[in-house]
């Protein structure tokens, strides 16, 4: 990896290591989860087996690799950081950089989807509720 | 050995705030010429100082991150019994400072190895930051530390 990636992809660490971390403990994506008072561990978030559970470490680990993976995608982003955002909003991006263009179309089919889920998730107790 | 590893964390904590404020003070208010003590104080060579931010930001995050179960176990229910939730929100929100702090570290480095004077402002603003998150750590942590002589418990 030469300077200027390096240079490219530090700042997106950091950024993408803020937001991910934000996430993870908003919606508790641990990898692991550690129990302190019998000094076990267990895979993604577990409840407690006995003693308070720890996902602190997990939820570090989560944004490390989000963070990473985010650093590896942005790797054959543009230069130019104007280019980049005009690209990631899908607006007039020069042609090269055409193929950022599935990220904002991703980024906006799953919050559809998210919203959808949480319409139906209140449906469901409206429903259970009239039940 | 519990004891020793929070005093060790302690005084690493102690040599990484004053590193850290020293740096921030002679980013924010530099001084040319080093005549008299605030002068000096504010004359510093920011750059001689990064790796061992760095450095010492990781041993004491390591350090913390490993005495943290004893927190977690024994302190924090105590803290909870004693009702003193506002002392148990401080130290979760000094977790997350800690977190985003070491995602920071790379930021902090490239900023600090950059000559451009273009980059003035993003290594003041990630000079202070790291110079908060250290300050609310330490705080944090030496209340809790002595959090039965403060409430007298």
């Amino acid at each position: 990896m030469n300077n200027s990636n390096i240079e490219k992809v530090i700042p997106v660490f950091a950024a993408a290591f803020a937001l991910v971390y934000i996430v993870s403990v908003e919606m508790n994506w641990a990898l692991f989860t550690y129990h302190p008072k019998i000094h076990q561990w267990g895979w993604l978030v577990e409840p407690s087996r006995d003693g308070p559970p720890m996902y602190w470490y997990g939820w570090l680990v989560t944004s490390m690799l989000g963070a990473s993976a985010a650093s590896l995608i942005s790797l054959p982003a543009p230069e130019k950081p104007a280019h980049a955002i005009l690209a990631w909003m899908g607006r007039s991006a020069p042609r090269d950089h055409q193929r950022l263009l599935p990220l904002p179309r991703l980024v906006y089919a799953l919050m559809k989807v998210g919203r959808c889920e949480r319409l139906l998730g209140r449906g469901y107790k409206n429903t259970e509720m009239i039940i | 050995m519990s004891t020793f590893l929070v005093i060790l964390h302690g005084l690493l904590a102690v040599a990484l705030l004053g590193s850290i404020t020293h740096r921030a003070v002679a980013v924010v208010w530099p001084a040319r010429s080093k005549a008299g003590f605030v002068n000096a104080y504010r004359s510093v060579s920011s750059r001689v100082y990064v790796n061992a931010n760095i450095v010492m930001f990781l041993l004491v995050a390591a350090l913390g991150a490993y005495i943290y179960p004893i927190y977690r176990v024994w302190v924090r229910t105590y803290l909870e019994n004693a009702r003193l939730f506002p002392a148990v929100g401080s130290f979760e929100i000094k977790e997350q400072f800690i977190a985003i702090g070491l995602g920071m570290l790379p930021l902090y480095w490239l900023a600090w190895n950059r000559t451009e004077p273009s980059a003035n402002s993003a290594r003041r603003t990630v000079t202070l930051i790291f110079c908060f998150i250290v300050c609310f750590g330490f705080l944090v942590g030496h209340i809790l530390n002595n959090i039965r002589g403060f409430f007298g418990l």
